[in-house]
C-alpha cells in the first residue's frame, strides 16, 4: 500500500509518515515560502505542520486528485488562505485572483523582510500586518458597471 | 435649462458664461472659405484651360485640366484655412468666439469624474508608464487629481510585453501612491482594434465617469490642459467632444526635428483656421481629445460595414465615423486650437512614417463608403472627403503629372498647322502662353506654400523666436520646404501606391508605431525605394526625349524620387539630427524650455533600463511578485478540460527544453492561466536529468 493510497483511504496518516513523504512535505513547505520569499525557520515549521494537520485531518479532498503533491499544494494554499482571510477580514482570499492579490500585497509589504517571521502565526495579534496588507493591496480595475453600446447603423431606414 | 444642458441634467445657471464654446457667424465662415476656395479654383482652371487651349485642347488635355482642377480645390481649401489661422493668430483671435484670445481662468474645483485611457498594443512599456507618470504628476500638481482616474487598456499580444506592462503598472501604482487611481486590464481578445479596445472598456468600466480623455501610447498632456478640457465639458454640456491639437515632440532624427519644427510653427495656423470654419462640427483625431462618456456610449458603437476588407468589415480609423455619429445625435465637436500641454510622438524616419500612413490609408479609404450613408451632417462627410483625400489626392497628382508628360508627347508629335481645313483669310499663328504659364505655377506654388512662409515669417518677427532658435528660424524655414518638397514626390508615390494596394483588395496588419529613434540603413531604404527611382529614371528619360524644357519643369519631382533613398538614409540620421540641434537648426520650443511633463518623461526614460524586455514568462517563473501579480490580474476561470491538457503538454515541454523552446503562441496559452513556480515545474524532473538551460535557472 502506498502512501497515496493510503491517505486517499483516509488512515491515520501520521503513523504512516514515511521518510519521502516527510521530505515530500519539507519541500512544498519550502517551495510555498519561497513564492512569498518567506525564509524563516519559524514559517517554514507552521507551514509544514498545517500541512501535516491536514493529512492527519484528511481534510483534504482527495478523489479529484492525482497525485501527493496536488494534496499538499492544496493544503498549502488552503492553509495561507484561511490564514490571509483571518488577517484581512476577506472572505475572497481562497479564489484565485483574491489569493494572488493578497499574495502581491504580503511580497510588497515584505519587501525587508520584516513580516517573514509571522507568516502564518496566528498565535500573534497581526493587527499591524493587516494594516502593512492593506496599504499594499493592489487594485487592477473599479468593479464592472456594465452596459451596452449599441451598434449604430448605415441603413437609410434606421436612420430616419 | 437648454436642451443639452437638459440632457445632461445641469443647470444653466451653473456653467460658466466665460468658457462657452459659441461664435457668431458659421454660416459665413464656411460661404467666406468655400467660396474663396471655389473662386480660386475657378480662375486657375480657367487659367489653365487658357494655357493648354492655346491652339486647340486634345482629349488629353481636357484629362490634364480635369486632374488639375480637383487638386487645385484641395489645395485651396487648406491655402484659405491657413490664410485664416494666419489673420486670426496674428490678431490674437480666438478662431471660435473671435474675440482677444484669453487663457482659461476656471471657476471652482472640476465636478465631473474623468478617467484618462491609454490603449496600448505591443508598445514598449517604459515610454508608456513613463508618459502616464508625467500626465499624472502634472495633474497632481493642478491639485485636481482626485477629479481623475488613469486606465491603461492593454491589447499586447506579446507575451514579454504583456508581462513587463503589468510590472510597469504596479511600479506606477506604488511609487506615484496610486494604488486605486491607476487602473490596468488587459483583452484576451483583441477584436475590432483600438476602436473593439475601447468599446470594451465602455461597456465594463466607463460609466463610473463623466469624461474620458483618450491618449496615444506616445501622449503625454499637462495636467492643466486635462482640467481645462474637463472644465470645458462641464460648462459646455451640448459638447461632445473636444480635441486639443498636439504638438510633436521628442524625436531627435533629422526627419522627426523637421517635421517637429514644421508642426510647431505652422501646426497652430492650421488648427486655428480649421477651427475657425469647422466650429462645433470639428473633427477628432483619436488621441489627446477629451469625450463624454454617456454619449459616446449612446451614439459611437461603430457598424461593420458590408463587405470584405480592405473596404469593408470593421472600421479601422475610427476617430472621425466617431466623431461624426456624435455630431449626428446633436453632440458639437470642438476643436480648441489654444489649448497647449498637448504633445505626441511622431515616427522617426521617413520609412516608418509611411508604414503608418499605410494604414492610414486603408483606413480612410473605407471613408469613401460612408460619404453617402444617410443622416450624417455636411461637415461630417466633409471630413470623410478630406480623409480620403488626404490620400486620393497623391494618385490624382501623379495622373495630372503623367497626362501632362503624355500630352506634351503628343504635342510634341504634332506638325502645326498654320492654315486649318476651313477657309481663313490669314494664316494662324502659335500662341505664347508662357506668360500665363508662369502665372500658374506662381499661383500654384504660392497656393502650396505661402500660409507656410507666412507662419515662419510670423514666429520670425514675434517674441518667440530665441524658442524657435533665434535667426536660425529662417534657415529652418527655407531647409524645411526644400526638404518638404524632395520629400513630396515620394510620398506622392508611395501613397499612390497604398491606395492602389487597398483598391485591389490588400489589407495591413496591425503593428505597434516605432518609436524609438531608429535609422534607417541605406540598403533598406534602397530597397524600399528602388521601384520609385527606376520609375523617377525612365520618366526622366522621356521627359529629356520629349522636351528639353519639359524635362527640367519636372525636375524638382524627378529629383525627389531618384534621391528618394538618399534622403530617407540621411534624414533619418540621429547623429544629423543632433548635429542640426546644435546648429539651432529645427529648434522647438519644448526643447529651448522644456515644459516640466516632457522633463518628467525625459527622465523616466532615461532612468528606464536600457535593454529589451525580458522574457515575460521567465520572469514569473523566478519572480514571486511578478508571478502573484499576473495571477492577481488575470481573470477568474478555470480551464476546461482540453485546455488543461494543452497546458500540461507545455509545462513538459518548459520543463525538459527550456522557455526557448516555446512559440509564442505556446507562451501566451500558459500565461492566460497561473503561471506555476521554478519549483512545481521542476518537480520530479531533478531525477531525469532534464535541467532547465542555463540562462533560465
Amino acid at each position: 500500500m502506498t502512501d497515496l493510497t493510503i491517505a486517499s483511504k483516509g488512515f491515520s496518516y501520521a503513523a504512516f509518515e514515511s521518510a519521502a513523504v516527510t521530505r515530500l512535505i519539507d519541500e512544498t513547505a519550502r517551495a510555498w515560502l519561497r513564492s512569498f520569499s518567506v525564509d524563516n525557520p519559524q514559517a517554514h515549521q507552521r507551514l509544514v505542520n498545517e500541512l501535516r494537520t491536514a493529512l492527519q485531518q484528511d481534510s483534504v479532498a482527495t478523489t479529484e486528485k492525482e497525485s501527493m503533491q496536488d494534496i499538499l499544494d492544496q493544503a498549502a494554499h488552503d492553509a495561507i488562505a484561511s490564514w490571509f482571510a483571518d488577517l484581512s477580514g476577506q472572505n475572497n482570499c481562497f479564489g484565485s485572483s483574491g489569493f494572488a492579490m493578497m499574495r502581491c500585497a504580503f511580497l510588497s509589504a515584505n519587501c525587508d523582510k520584516a513580516w517573514s517571521e509571522r507568516f502564518l502565526d496566528r498565535e500573534h495579534s497581526n493587527k499591524d500586518l493587516a494594516l502593512a496588507l492593506s496599504v499594499q493591496m493592489m487594485c487592477p480595475t473599479p468593479a464592472i458597471k456594465s452596459c451596452v453600446m449599441p451598434r449604430q447603423s448605415l441603413d437609410r431606414r434606421a436612420a430616419s | 435649462m437648454s436642451d443639452s444642458a437638459a440632457k445632461n441634467g445641469v443647470d444653466d445657471d451653473n456653467l460658466d458664461p466665460t468658457v462657452k464654446l459659441r461664435g457668431p457667424g458659421v454660416g459665413s465662415r464656411r460661404i467666406f472659405l468655400f467660396g474663396a476656395s471655389i473662386f480660386a479654383t475657378a480662375y486657375a482652371a480657367w487659367l489653365m484651360a487658357d494655357v493648354l487651349g492655346a491652339d486647340q485642347l486634345t482629349v488629353m488635355e481636357m484629362v490634364v485640366i480635369a486632374f488639375f482642377t480637383i487638386n487645385f480645390a484641395w489645395i485651396s481649401v487648406s491655402f484659405f484655412t491657413g490664410i485664416v489661422g494666419i489673420f486670426l493668430r496674428g490678431f490674437g483671435l480666438d478662431a471660435i468666439t473671435l474675440k482677444r484670445l484669453k487663457p482659461i481662468a476656471r471657476k471652482g474645483s472640476l465636478r465631473s469624474k474623468n478617467v484618462v485611457v491609454i490603449p496600448v498594443y505591443n508598445e514598449d512599456p517604459d515610454r508608456v508608464f513613463a508618459g502616464l507618470r508625467a500626465s499624472y504628476e502634472s495633474l497632481a500638481a493642478t491639485g485636481e487629481i482626485d477629479a481623475f482616474d488613469f486606465f491603461v487598456l492593454s491589447d499586447t499580444r506579446d507575451p514579454d510585453i504583456w508581462i513587463a506592462e503589468e510590472v510597469a503598472w504596479a511600479k506606477a501604482c506604488a511609487d506615484l501612491k496610486a494604488r486605486g487611481k491607476i487602473f490596468f486590464r488587459r483583452r484576451a481578445e483583441n477584436t475590432e482594434r483600438k476602436s473593439g479596445n475601447l468599446k470594451e472598456f465602455c461597456e465594463t468600466y466607463a460609466t463610473h465617469y463623466d469624461h474620458m480623455i483618450v491618449f496615444d501610447a506616445d501622449s503625454v498632456m499637462s495636467g492643466e490642459a486635462m482640467v481645462n478640457m474637463a472644465y470645458l465639458m462641464e460648462n459646455n454640456p451640448d459638447a461632445g467632444i473636444i480635441q486639443s491639437p498636439p504638438q510633436p515632440t521628442g524625436r531627435q532624427t533629422l526627419f522627426a526635428r523637421i517635421l517637429q519644427f514644421i508642426s510647431r510653427v505652422h501646426g497652430p495656423t492650421m488648427s486655428a483656421g480649421l477651427s475657425f470654419w469647422c466650429m462645433g462640427s470639428s473633427n477628432y483625431w483619436g488621441h489627446n481629445a477629451i469625450i463624454r462618456v454617456q454619449a459616446f456610449i449612446d451614439c459611437c458603437g461603430l457598424p461593420v460595414l458590408s463587405g470584405k476588407p480592405p473596404m469593408g468589415g470593421h472600421i479601422l480609423s475610427h476617430d472621425f465615423v466617431e466623431a461624426a455619429f456624435m455630431r449626428k445625435a446633436g453632440w458639437r465637436c470642438w476643436l480648441i486650437p489654444q489649448l497647449e500641454g498637448s504633445w505626441e510622438e511622431l515616427p522617426p524616419n521617413l520609412i516608418d512614417y509611411a508604414i503608418r500612413d499605410r494604414r492610414w490609408c486603408q483606413g480612410n479609404m473605407q471613408h469613401a463608403r460612408l460619404l453617402f450613408a444617410p443622416g450624417f451632417r455636411p461637415l461630417s462627410r466633409l471630413h470623410f472627403f478630406m480623409g480620403v483625400m488626404s490620400f486620393g489626392s497623391s494618385p490624382l497628382w501623379l495622373l495630372l503629372l503623367l497626362s501632362s508628360t503624355i500630352a506634351t508627347l503628343q504635342n510634341t508629335q504634332l506638325t502645326y498647322s498654320f492654315f486649318p481645313s476651313q477657309f481663313t483669310m490669314f494664316p494662324q499663328w502659335p500662341v505664347d502662353r508662357s506668360f500665363e504659364m508662369l502665372v500658374l505655377l506662381v499661383f500654384t506654388i504660392g497656393m502650396l506654400v505661402v500660409p507656410k512662409i507666412i507662419s515662419i515669417l510670423m514666429v520670425f518677427l514675434g517674441r518667440d523666436r530665441k524658442k524657435y532658435g533665434g535667426v536660425m528660424v529662417l534657415a529652418s524655414g527655407v531647409l524645411e520646404t526644400l526638404y518638404s518638397a524632395l520629400q513630396a514626390p515620394i510620398m506622392m508615390m508611395l501613397h499612390a501606391q497604398f491606395v492602389f494596394s487597398v483598391l485591389t483588395g490588400n489589407q495591413v496588419g496591425w503593428d505597434a508605431q516605432e518609436r524609438d529613434d531608429t535609422g534607417v540603413p541605406f540598403k533598406a531604404a534602397l530597397k524600399t525605394h528602388r521601384t520609385i527611382i527606376v520609375i523617377g529614371l525612365i520618366w526622366g528619360a522621356v521627359a529629356l526625349f520629349v522636351d528639353t524644357a519639359f524635362f527640367w519643369w519636372l525636375s524638382p519631382i524627378l529629383a525627389g524620387l531618384v534621391l528618394a533613398p538618399w534622403l530617407t538614409y540621411w534624414s533619418s540620421s540621429l547623429a544629423i539630427g543632433r548635429a542640426a540641434r546644435r546648429m539651432k537648426l529645427f529648434v522647438t520650443p519644448e526643447e529651448t524650455e522644456s515644459p516640466e511633463e516632457l522633463a518628467t518623461l525625459a527622465r523616466l526614460t532615461a532612468e528606464a533600463p536600457d535593454e529589451d524586455v525580458k522574457d515575460g514568462l521567465l520572469r514569473l517563473i523566478e519572480d514571486p511578485f511578478a508571478n502573484a501579480l499576473h495571477s492577481a490580474l488575470l481573470p477568474a476561470r478555470k480551464p476546461d478540460r482540453r485546455t488543461q491538457i494543452e497546458i500540461g503538454i507545455i509545462y513538459e515541454k518548459l520543463s525538459r527544453l527550456g522557455v526557448e523552446s516555446l512559440t509564442k503562441d505556446e507562451k501566451l496559452k500558459i500565461l492566460s492561466w497561473p503561471v506555476k513556480p521554478l519549483d512545481q515545474i521542476m518537480a520530479g524532473k531533478k531525477d531525469e536529468n532534464a535541467k532547465m538551460p542555463a540562462n533560465s535557472s
